[in-house]
């Protein structure tokens, strides 16, 4: 539902589908919205940040990247929604702008 | 290092990119009342303005130059913020946002309404009826409806040593105009136009913070203020511009000499400059220390505007501001040393649900 719209957006569906963890999320988001520099990536797990300190998401686990999953030495961290996430979600969802079928 | 003393680590360091966010945003916008009050002394400003006042008097004068001043620095701003989202690669995310009218959108149009006709009227409203100081404390005020507003609608949470220190700084910053409100209160010749002008002030910019804390929820900030001030200048070209000059107002016939007169150029694109990237500050703060620490800070572009206006036009304030000196310093050693736990989040503890 939310694919090609704003990346908050997106990010806050596939939260809302289940935990999953930064490594998961962020080069599934860089391939959906063509965003394939490391700069991009960057700028992903930075929204993912944001909506966390919005409340909208907890941390629930975290891990040194040790085997260069993502990136060999930062932390990855796993990621819940909340209910305040959730609803955020369902409003966004009730609210959103119709799109030209394509064809 | 270890995962959780990592994460600790992380969690100080997003912090403090939100203070910082917010120290920029201070000294960007006080920076701007340097252009922003050349506006008000070279042409085609002062032009404008003198023609206005032979037929609607100083005041009708005044606001007609706000809105051309308003609009050529919404303009400006807007270009600017081009070379950003150049840069940042974010043109994408704007066309993905701008499209959303109603689960995001809406809030940056109403944040443009709120920050652009609604405060700056009503701030050139206070300063034309009751007077500049009275008008400098409305608009200083705004942190401290900002924060109400924010925690009753949009469900932040501040800690109470948050609060005192925002109130403290607030304070601190409005005490610069103390002698002067004094003044004013006292001359009695404050209208009611000019109350009505400081409460459209404060609340301007008081509901602009709650919809950016709401739309800055969904929405990507460097996407967001693009959108909001091109919204902006939307409002001061589309609109009111046009509006006055249907009315019989002579305000086109200067718009064309902003962009031929060099020396106003010249002074529009550094408005513009700062205060662009003064919004960039203070939306990248928002999701970071959310909305009533931002505003807090914010407040201080009073405390850098007076140490400018002395260091680049001599205007030297009064005396009470050392003691607005002292009081914003103990606001932010109070806001910083908080507890850095209670910004894990902006709303409160959360829980995961599942």
């Amino acid at each position: 539902m939310m694919e090609g719209r704003p990346i908050k957006f997106r990010l806050l569906e596939m939260f809302n589908e289940g935990g999953k963890w930064n490594y998961e999320v962020i080069p599934q988001v860089q391939e959906e919205y063509q965003m394939n520099t490391k700069f991009e990536a960057d700028c992903i797990n930075f929204d993912i940040i944001e909506i966390c300190t919005a409340g909208f998401l907890v941390k629930t686990e975290t891990k040194i990247d040790e085997e260069g999953i993502y990136r060999q030495g930062s932390l990855l961290i796993k990621y819940q929604i909340t209910q305040l996430g959730r609803d955020q979600f369902e409003t966004i969802a009730r609210n959103l702008s119709k799109r030209r079928v394509k064809t | 290092m270890d995962a959780e003393e990592m994460k600790r680590t992380n969690h100080r360091k997003k912090v403090k990119y939100g203070y910082v966010m917010g120290v920029f945003l201070a000294l960007l916008w006080g920076l701007w009342y340097v252009p922003g009050s050349l506006m008000w002394v070279i042409d085609p400003f002062v032009s404008l303005y003198n023609d206005v006042a032979v037929t609607h008097g100083d005041i009708g004068a005044m606001l007609v130059t706000a809105v051309l001043i308003s609009g050529a620095n919404a303009l400006m701003a807007t270009v600017v913020l081009v070379i950003w989202n150049a840069y940042m690669h974010k043109f994408k995310e704007m066309k993905r946002t701008i499209v959303e009218l109603k689960a995001v959108q809406k809030y940056l149009i109403a944040a443009a309404v709120f920050a652009g006709p609604m405060a700056v009227f009503g701030s050139y409203l206070a300063t034309g009826f009751a007077g500049a100081a009275f008008s400098a404390v409305a608009a200083l005020a705004f942190p401290v409806v900002g924060t109400i507003l924010t925690t009753k609608f949009a469900g932040q949470r501040l800690s109470k040593r948050a609060i005192a220190g925002i109130l403290t700084i607030v304070m601190g910053c409005i005490s610069i105009y103390a002698i002067g409100l004094v003044d004013e209160i006292s001359s009695g010749r404050m209208e009611m136009m000019g109350y009505v002008g400081g409460l459209m002030a404060v609340f301007g910019w008081g509901l602009e913070g709650l919809v950016i804390a709401k739309g800055m929820d969904v929405s990507e900030p460097d996407a967001a203020f693009h959108l909001k001030m091109l919204s902006e200048t939307g409002i001061w070209w589309i609109i009111i511009i046009p509006i006055l000059a249907l009315a019989g107002i002579p305000i086109l016939e200067y718009v064309v000499n902003i962009f031929t007169d060099p020396a106003a150029l010249l002074v529009v694109t550094c408005s513009g400059f700062a205060f662009g990237y003064c919004t960039i500050c203070y939306y990248k703060a928002y999701p970071m220390i959310g909305a009533g620490r931002t505003m807090g800070l914010s407040a201080l572009n009073a405390m850098v505007a007076v140490v400018f206006l002395f260091a680049l036009t001599g205007s030297v304030p009064d005396w009470t501001v050392l003691i607005g000196g002292v009081l914003v310093f103990i606001g932010l050693i109070l806001m910083f040393y908080e507890k850095k736990e209670n910004l894990e989040s902006i709303r409160g503890e959360q829980e995961a649900i599942e």
